[in-house]
């Protein structure tokens, strides 16, 4: 399967697939709208029911690297309510996210109907 | 509590400038503002949540570090992949719990064996030899437990973090315990005292290691490799560490160990094995992890 993106070159899904956690959950996790990176971490635990909590040093290393392969964007900066200090950058899923997580979501849907298929039936 | 709160921020904000400029620049100040706040909610949780975010950072930065400098290059593919990060995230935990275990074995059967010692003339007088060496299996199998309990709770804390907490801490516990005990039973029950008897002892151990990898594997072949495998790595592997150190750092009165630095070779001894192993174990692990999504995938695609 190929992704294509608005300015990104076409790549196969071979080479992004299956997406590490970390990255699936940061990508699900912007889908509702745009976040900061605290936000994010935060609703990255809340998704994974406490499983994954990430360290800031792997989520900015990893939105830095979604950045880069144009997966997210930077959509402004957003001064959260009763927060004094600095406005934080905010960041938003790109079409060619979009295209990634439907790939996944298609990948994933695929391997649960396998496993249904496989165990119906045999107590599993 | 509030000076060690600062402090940790301190030594983060120092920590930050191991990144690449280009990287400092454009997200160090989100980074540090992140983890501020992380620890300042974490403190008003518990002491533990406070430990835990403290942990979880020690863990990743070298990684993530690693791979921000090594980014466009070919390390960097391998630096990214699950098997790696789950690899160096074993041997840190493991190599860590590893030392910890042992060397706190020492300091506290050290302190026992006075303790023991002095209870047993008032109460024994003149025992006989075989009971001294009952005693000293006590002081031994308590202080192995209480070395192996702390060692599987921090292997926990480092490799599973909350998730799995428990379980992965029971089995540290266990793994660290098991070959330990074999070990000193065998050593002060008996008067074996041959050269190659600590080879014997360190395959029993790396047995078992192995065994505990093995558990994961699909097949009983593969299991019984990994157990044999860890038998045969695991003494020769401790040897050779100790070896090396041994000749690195030789004692600085040639036939005299002062105690100092014994420790340090048994320390820096254990840190080579235990990252080794714990590399192992975490690559296995992350790596059978991967295999078994890459498998059905293929499963699929072949049934379509």
């Amino acid at each position: 399967m190929n992704i294509k993106g608005p300015f990104m070159v076409t790549k196969n899904l071979d080479d992004v697939s299956p997406l590490t956690e970390t990255t699936l959950y940061i990508l699900v996790s912007l889908v509702p709208g745009p976040l900061h990176g605290y936000a994010i971490g935060k609703r990255v635990r809340n998704l994974s029911e406490n499983r994954i909590i990430l360290s800031v040093s792997t989520l900015y290393t990893t939105l830095k690297r979604m950045l880069e392969d144009g997966w997210i964007e930077r959509v402004g900066l957003e001064q959260e309510p009763g927060k004094s200090g600095r406005p934080r950058k905010t960041y938003a899923l790109t079409e060619r996210g979009r295209s990634i997580l439907a790939a996944e979501k298609q990948r994933l849907q695929s391997l649960l109907a396998l496993v249904k298929k496989q165990t119906a039936g045999r107590g599993i | 509590m509030r000076f060690i709160t600062g402090l940790c921020k301190r030594i983060f904000g120092l920590l930050l400038h191991l990144y690449p400029t280009k990287f400092q620049y454009e997200y160090g100040e989100e980074l540090q503002s992140d983890f501020d706040r992380q620890l300042e909610e974490a403190r008003s949780v518990s002491g533990w949540e406070f430990l835990s975010v403290c942990l979880r950072e020690l863990r990743d930065l070298p990684v993530n570090l690693l791979q921000t400098h090594l980014e466009k290059k070919r390390m960097y593919r391998f630096l990214h992949s699950q098997s790696f990060r789950f690899g160096w995230r074993g041997a840190l935990a493991f190599g860590l719990s590893f030392v910890v275990v042992n060397v706190l074995d020492m300091v506290v059967n050290t302190a026992l064996a006075k303790f023991t010692i002095i209870n047993f003339r008032v109460w024994m007088g003149d025992a006989p030899q075989q009971s001294w060496d009952l005693m000293n299996i006590a002081d031994n199998v308590l202080s192995y437990s209480v070395a192996s309990i702390v060692g599987g709770f921090l292997f926990a804390a480092l490799f599973t973090g909350k998730f799995r907490f428990w379980k992965t801490a029971n089995l540290g516990t266990i793994g660290f315990f098991v070959p330990g005990l074999i070990y000193r039973v065998l050593l002060y029950s008996s008067n074996i005292n041959f050269s190659w008897f600590d080879w014997a002892m360190n395959a029993i151990a790396g047995l078992f290691l192995g065994a505990i990898v093995g558990l994961r594997a699909e097949s009983g072949r593969r299991k019984f490799a990994l157990a044999g495998a860890g038998a045969i790595l695991y003494p020769l592997l401790v040897n050779f560490s100790f070896q090396l150190i041994s000749s690195l750092f030789p004692p600085a009165y040639p036939g005299i160990t002062t105690s100092t630095e014994a420790y340090r070779q048994v320390i820096l001894g254990f840190m080579v094995v235990g990252l080794f192993y714990g590399f192992l174990l975490g690559s296995i692990l992350g790596w059978g992890r991967k295999t078994n999504v890459l498998k059905e995938t293929n499963n699929e695609r072949v049934s379509n």
